[in-house]
């Protein structure tokens, strides 16, 4: 299937949950937001939530600082 | 320390400094300068994950959520409807659920527009709480 990740155009095999796709990017589940086509989803579910074909990811995270780098 | 704290939406403060994140040369400046500051408050940025170079640490590595209370803020916003996206997607990260909401108002200055925040925000009144408006 085809996803979009923040934007960048990736491909993975079904099933794929947000779990899979945060350990994919080296990211830590419990230091990012995860939103699907425009929808929030709550950390619980990121194990058993999977993601289809045409998906739409935004992840997003803290940095230093306020305003645009 | 002030014996006086300062409560906000329950929360009570010992020092009325709050500090930012910006500039620093490292995370480990960032922690040590933080740590100085004597400040209960820190502030930190919203910001979609660059996948294609993620660093491993993460600023969040660097700031003990026991210690200090992270306030996450939406400057790189520039209309209400984005700060209360990113406010919610801070809140669902789990490290806060305040929020310093801000809007740029001036793209060259990075000013924000303040009245423009305070006269539409009240439309997203249910929907936010424990906010600081900057």
């Amino acid at each position: 299937m085809k996803i979009v990740v923040n934007g960048e155009h990736q491909e993975a095999e079904e099933p794929f949950t947000v779990t899979q796709l945060l350990q994919k990017l080296n990211l830590r589940s419990d230091q990012v937001a995860v939103e699907i086509n425009l929808k929030i989803v709550d950390r619980g579910d990121f194990p058993t939530w999977n993601l289809h074909d045409g998906d739409t990811v935004e992840i997003l995270s803290f940095i230093g600082g306020g305003s645009p780098a | 320390m002030n014996q006086d704290p300062l409560i906000i939406a329950g929360r009570e403060f010992r020092s009325r400094l709050w500090v930012g994140t910006g500039k620093y040369q490292s995370f480990e400046e960032t922690r040590k300068a933080i740590e100085a500051s004597g400040a209960d408050v820190v502030t930190v940025a919203v910001r979609r994950v660059n996948i294609t170079d993620n660093k491993s640490e993460n600023l969040l590595d660097y700031l003990d959520p026991k210690k200090y209370t992270i306030l996450p803020n939406t400057a790189g916003c520039y209309t209400v409807e984005d700060a209360v996206r990113y406010s919610r997607l801070a809140r669902a990260a789990g490290v806060s659920d305040l929020v310093k909401l801000e809007v740029i108002g001036d793209e060259r200055t990075l000013f924000p527009d303040t009245a423009g925040l305070i006269s539409r925000k009240n439309s997203h009144r249910g929907r936010l709480r424990g906010i600081a408006l900057y």
